[in-house]
């Protein structure tokens, strides 16, 4: 960590050169691009392929693999190698959107299916997947390969009930267009896959209706937006979630992480006292395998990635660093017309 | 959200043409929509939205999109399409209308079948691949690959490559040279959307889509994606009661000799065909359980609204010319000509 890195544009797919190099065609790069960029995709869908033939693309190695990207991005791998992305981030394409709220962008990353629980910019980075397929608030049940997705659709949190975060603030904060629209929208995944039942809660109301909690019983794995400050859930609403849940795990996500958000652009604090209060483990990686053996005697036990990713950071303190160049020599180049 | 929300709003909306012109919106445009996931949760909960019709619905966008609109009300959206941003030139002459629909399907990444941004939708299932269910909708999508060599005489795999200086057949292709179909089963109908696949998908991927009740397919009769012969001898092995083109011309959508120029009108004619005289046809088991590889033809009946050329009718002769007003006068010096 704390190593610098360039990464590929986001714009133009996966790759640092343009893989098309058209002929006859006007080869200027478009300035706008809305909506879909898989066409610019250099990885073609031979994995999806082989899972749906195959069932899988590896032997089962009786593990769950859960990788964290910052805020609420979340690699699950499957047992049998099926790599499943939930809610890449990005800053807002119109900064009078929400402001900027990251250093830095997400890195293009691999997976096979990347899912996007919500439209914020903070969860529907999908142009930064290089993915073989995209689902956005997918509601209803989807089987593929050696995993099983149900997504709920219900709405997203509004009132978070934080000393700071009331819904007057966020609401001048965060002007978006249209509110009360799309915007307040969310959907929760229920992920089951190698005998666990995952669950990611993007960032969904405190109190989805009772239909909803019938099917969230014996949660394995609760990954919840809970931090301190109680940006998206307080810690006690966290609590209240998890023990509704009967969660054996809880991983916290969108928490401030030094190194990719901006201080105080919308919230400043981690989930460390959170995590401290409860039966925890402070994880040293950004990976975890885990498998029901492994989980079946925890209660409520959090494990916090804190701020190991899945990535370098892309450092931008000038201090550290800040060497001071020299200016380039003028050159009398004026001359060469004497 | 908040007390000043009507005034914000307004003041942002103002700003939203020049802005978007600037950044514009890579990726997912979600947030912009207007519609919310109400209708989808009301799916979730009672299994559809509406008392069930018995009819599914299928209208017709021109290219390769369609909305398909389930028994009990679920609106699915397929393949909308739009000029690509990549590469391709200019294909159509219209925007793909803002749609509103439930599910946003796309069978895979070319501009005419990739502009999920322009639907108002409540999910958004991109080259899907796997079985979903919500409600009274099952889909199935199955996985294969693009078109490569259509065998016809224009649009060789040789000219394709070298248009897109790319591969353009497996292995090692690229993402935008994949394709999934979409098996849709809705109310007691199997509905295979094509897409753009390959004519020969490996047997297996047969196995998946036996006995189709309507196959989408896209033929026209310069064969651009399958040649009349293909999506006759493609309908004979699905097994299709009725076969809908799509992928062909349409004056006024498309833009003359961009990728092809003939609808699919000899394909038609070659077949038992109805030709349609509306963008939209209800259908039930019931009502096509006789039909054996017939074909019908939307033609140019689009629900999208195409303005087509219409010669002038020279009535504008007769409009009174308007008076040719003196507005520098009142400039003009009280004393004299000249200033």
């Amino acid at each position: 960590m704390g190593k610098t890195s360039k990464h590929p544009s986001p714009v133009m797919g996966s790759t640092k050169n343009a893989h098309r190099q058209p002929k006859h065609i006007d080869p200027m790069p478009r300035f706008v691009q809305i909506g879909d960029v898989a066409y610019c995709q250099n990885k073609n869908n031979t994995r999806i392929i082989a899972a749906h033939y195959y069932g899988g693309l590896r032997e089962d190695i009786g593990e769950v693999t859960i990788t964290y990207y910052g805020m609420s991005a979340i690699k699950i791998t499957t047992p049998k190698g099926l790599e499943l992305f939930f809610d890449p981030w990005k800053n807002p394409c119109d900064p009078s959107w929400g402001g900027i709220w990251y250093k830095m962008r997400m890195p293009m990353t691999h997976c096979d299916i990347g899912f996007v629980t919500h439209s914020h910019f903070d969860h529907n980075a999908y142009e930064m997947l290089d993915a073989s397929m995209l689902f956005r608030s997918l509601a209803g049940v989807y089987n593929f390969a050696d995993v099983k997705v149900t997504g709920f659709a219900d709405k997203h949190i509004v009132e978070t009930q934080s000393p700071v975060y009331t819904k007057e603030v966020l609401d001048t904060l965060y002007p978006f267009p249209n509110v009360d629209k799309e915007d307040v929208d969310n959907t929760i995944y229920l992920i089951e896959t190698g005998g666990l039942r995952i669950v990611h809660w993007g960032d969904n109301r405190q109190n989805p209706p009772q239909d909803i909690w019938d099917k969230l019983t014996d949660i394995d794995i609760v990954i919840l937006p809970v931090s301190d400050d109680g940006r998206m859930l307080t810690p006690e609403w966290a609590d209240k979630i998890a023990a509704k849940m009967n969660a054996k795990i809880i991983i916290p996500t969108h928490y401030f992480i030094n190194g990719i958000n901006i201080e105080g652009a919308g919230w400043g604090k981690t989930a460390e006292e959170y995590t401290k209060s409860h039966d925890n483990t402070i994880l040293d990686t950004a990976t975890i395998s885990l498998n029901p053996d492994k989980v079946k005697e925890y209660n409520n036990h959090v494990m916090y990635f804190g701020n190991n990713v899945d990535f370098d950071f892309v450092g931008i303190d000038l201090p550290e660093n800040g060497k001071i160049a020299e200016i380039p020599e003028v050159k009398p180049v004026w001359e060469l017309h004497k | 959200m908040s007390k000043s929300n009507s005034k914000t709003e307004l003041v942002i909306k103002e700003e939203q043409g020049f802005e978007q012109a600037m950044i514009g919106a890579v990726g997912n445009t979600a947030f912009m929509q207007l519609s919310n996931n109400d209708r989808v949760i009301a799916a979730q909960k009672f299994g559809g939205v509406r008392e069930d019709t018995g009819e599914v619905e299928i209208s017709f966008y021109g290219m390769c999109a369609y909305r398909i609109t389930s028994p009990k009300g679920i609106t699915m959206v397929i393949d909308p399409w739009r000029n690509a941003p990549g590469f391709g030139g200019y294909w159509f002459l219209i925007d793909f209308p803002e749609t509103t629909c439930d599910i946003g399907l796309s069978t895979h990444a070319h501009g005419d079948h990739d502009a999920l941004h322009r639907l108002d939708a409540g999910m958004l299932l991109d080259r899907m691949g796997g079985v979903f269910q919500l409600g009274d909708v099952k889909i199935t999508g199955i996985l294969d690959k693009h078109m490569c060599e259509p065998q016809n005489d224009l649009y060789t795999s040789k000219m394709m490559m070298e248009l897109f200086g790319k591969k353009t057949c497996p292995p090692n292709e690229h993402m935008e040279w994949d394709n999934t179909m979409f098996l849709i089963e809705v109310g007691g109908l199997r509905i295979l959307h094509w897409g753009d696949n390959r004519q020969n998908p490996p047997e297996d991927v047969w196995e998946m889509m036996k006995d189709i009740d309507i196959a989408l397919l896209p033929v026209s009769d310069d064969g651009h994606i399958l040649t009349p012969r293909w999506g006759k001898r493609i309908a004979e092995k699905l097994n299709a009661k009725v076969i809908i083109p799509n992928h062909y011309y349409i004056e006024g959508l498309n833009l003359q000799n961009a990728g092809w120029e003939l609808p699919a009108f000899q394909f038609t004619r070659m077949m038992d065909h109805t030709f349609l005289d509306t963008h939209t046809i209800s259908l039930s088991p019931e009502k096509i359980k006789d039909y054996k590889q017939h074909v019908m033809y939307f033609g140019e009946h689009t629900l999208t609204q195409i303005f087509k050329w219409q010669p002038p009718t020279y009535e504008a002769e007769n409009v009174p010319l308007p008076e040719p007003v003196k507005a520098w006068e009142r400039f003009k010096p009280k004393n004299g000509d000249k200033y």
